[in-house]
């Protein structure tokens, strides 16, 4: 079997008149910790929702471990686990209650799992306390309790640490990197608390009006967002000879425009534009960029976008 | 099917509205119990035929399925909960499918407790009587029961297109406002018998077999309701026909409906 697990292809969603996600497409591979990343409104919880079944594409199709039928996807849903919104629970029951009706309904046999994973998300001891009491961090926890219920193969979280507090989104971090490290269990995640995913994610989805405007990956990501000298100069097509030839620098990338990006030896910007001068290069523009996931992706998605973004409440990104 | 059925089970037993709701069931009978006795002044003495052709369940079992089977259906769509079996890989059809057999399940037991029960309690306390032999009550109460069934299907196929509980228990109630009126016009004003009503009113068509064809004979010196003659074939028909065949056309179209529905 292929390594891609989640294939979603051209897909399309449309209300009415309303286009909310339109021409999507993107993989997700085994092990991978994908990031959808993108303001309020994006379209990043119609695309969960269309995997998980709950709502119909208008065109497209999603494949989920390589199946496409609807008897298919619906098996291939039992390896998966989501947890979408609020954290589904009845308010009336307690965590165990809830637990235990989940694991009636997915037909597990084990009961002992309940206790295992109310442990593990830190709500053993709530007894007999109604979800109705619970503060919403509890419920989250809850909510990632039903996913671990049937150790699923692929998780698809939307806004997993919403409502928690800090310590709280420090165990969960810590708890979805274990079970991708020691499980390879395969990550789908959004949040707008980017500086969360970046800690997490291996691969990002950039979202942007219900379109998909980037995919790139963690490391890639990195490079971009890496410390660097931009250089533009009178004559960029022979600025990387000279810093290979003269300074002996490899790590060093050149932008569609021309403008080249230099990762090495930023400490020494005298040392770089004094080579250049006397090779007979005239820097007209040299300066120190180093940007983070919140960075990129205000970079990403434009002034335009900031209006947009500050409208729908992209918290974290400033 | 099966593990959905087991989940709903056991939510349904750990919820408040589901003892609510049958303790709301019993008092409406109880109350409708003591307006048929007060007018029976040897109400001890009835037997268990007798009680059959009170019909003192019919109100009770419409309204009981109603809100059962609104809970059951949209209980889960309110708070989302029916999300999670469709996220983890159950099919719509076992998710409707399944939700559709517990409310049977649900209104065969109020039948069984409200409509049942008081026969088989009257029985073993003064014996079976002299109003309906036997036979022709036993196909009195299956009978009776397709119609309720029907109305089950409705309320299925009303939650699970409207998606909401609310809608669907007032839907139900302004639907039995207008049956009584509709009945009201039909048999009192029109003087028109109420057949005609069988194939499409729940109440008339449960109500018709409680009091279908009774008289009134003198035996063992006393008056009491005897059965004139027994349910005609084509009454039968008129009541279990329509039934089954329009409560099979509501869950069809309702599973068709939900099937491509978007759970918003």
């Amino acid at each position: 079997m292929s390594d891609i697990l989640i294939d979603v292809k051209n897909l399309e969603k449309q209300y009415t008149t309303k286009i909310v996600v339109k021409d999507a497409s993107f993989q997700v591979s085994k092990g991978m910790i994908c990031g959808l990343v993108g303001p309020n409104g994006a379209g990043k919880t119609t695309i969960m929702k269309a995997m998980g079944g709950l709502i119909m594409p208008t065109k497209g199709t999603i494949s989920l471990f390589g199946e496409t039928s609807e008897k298919g996807l619906a098996h291939s849903r039992s390896r998966m686990c989501f947890m979408i919104e609020t954290p589904y629970a009845k308010q009336n029951m307690t965590a165990r209650e809830n637990l235990e009706k989940l694991r009636l309904q997915k037909g597990l046999p084990d009961k002992s799992k309940i206790d295992e994973v109310l442990k593990l998300v830190g709500l053993a001891d709530t007894g007999k306390k109604l979800v109705k009491e619970f503060s919403l961090g509890m419920k989250q926890r809850l909510g990632i309790a039903g996913c671990l219920l049937s150790d699923p193969e692929i998780m698809v979280l939307d806004e997993p640490v919403n409502g928690l507090d800090p310590e709280g989104i420090v165990e969960i971090r810590e708890l979805l990197l274990k079970l991708n490290r020691e499980q390879e269990m395969t990550i789908v995640i959004s949040s707008h608390l980017l500086s969360e995913l970046s800690l997490l994610c291996t691969d990002y989805v950039f979202i942007r009006r219900g379109e998909i405007i980037k995919k790139i990956s963690a490391d890639e990501l990195k490079k971009e967002c890496h410390e660097y000298f931009l250089i533009r100069t009178d004559n960029d097509s022979l600025v990387p000879a000279i810093l290979q030839n003269k300074l002996d620098i490899t790590d060093i990338h050149v932008e569609k425009n021309g403008a080249v990006r230099v990762y090495e030896k930023t400490d020494d910007i005298r040392l770089i534009s004094k080579t250049l001068y006397e090779n007979g290069i005239i820097p007209v523009e040299l300066h120190m960029h180093d940007a983070n996931l919140e960075q990129y992706y205000m970079n990403m998605v434009g002034d335009e976008d900031v209006q947009y973004n500050k409208s729908t409440d992209v918290s974290g990104v400033s | 099917m099966y593990n959905i059925i087991k989940a709903q089970m056991y939510q349904a037993f750990r919820e408040n509205g589901t003892y609510y709701t049958f303790l709301g069931g019993l008092v409406m009978f109880g109350i409708s119990m003591l307006s048929v006795f007060s007018d029976e002044p040897d109400w001890l003495a009835t037997t268990g035929s007798k009680a059959l052709s009170f019909g003192t369940a019919t109100a009770v079992l419409i309204f009981v399925s109603l809100i059962f089977t609104a809970r059951i259906c949209g209980g889960d769509m309110d708070d989302k909960t029916i999300n999670y079996e469709m996220l983890t890989g159950t099919s719509r059809g076992k998710v409707y499918g399944g939700r559709i057999i517990i409310s049977i399940i649900f209104t065969l037991l109020i039948y069984l407790i409200f409509a049942v029960l008081p026969i088989v309690v009257f029985t073993v306390k003064n014996g079976w009587g002299y109003t309906i032999p036997k036979n022709e009550a036993i196909l009195r109460l299956c009978l009776q029961f397709l119609p309720l069934l029907k109305l089950v299907c409705f309320y299925a196929f009303l939650t699970f297109v409207t998606m909401n509980v609310g809608a669907v228990l007032l839907s139900g109630v302004v639907l039995f406002l207008i049956e009584a009126i509709v009945d009201m016009v039909v048999t009192e004003v029109l003087e028109k018998s109420a057949r005609v009503l069988y194939p499409f009113f729940s109440y008339d068509a449960i109500d018709a077999t409680n009091h279908y064809n009774m008289t009134y004979g003198f035996i063992e010196g006393k008056d009491v309701p005897v059965l004139g003659s027994g349910i005609s074939n084509t009454d039968i028909a008129l009541i279990a026909i329509p039934a089954v065949v329009t409560g099979a056309a509501f869950l069809i179209v309702g599973y068709f409906i939900f099937r491509r529905k978007d759970m918003n």
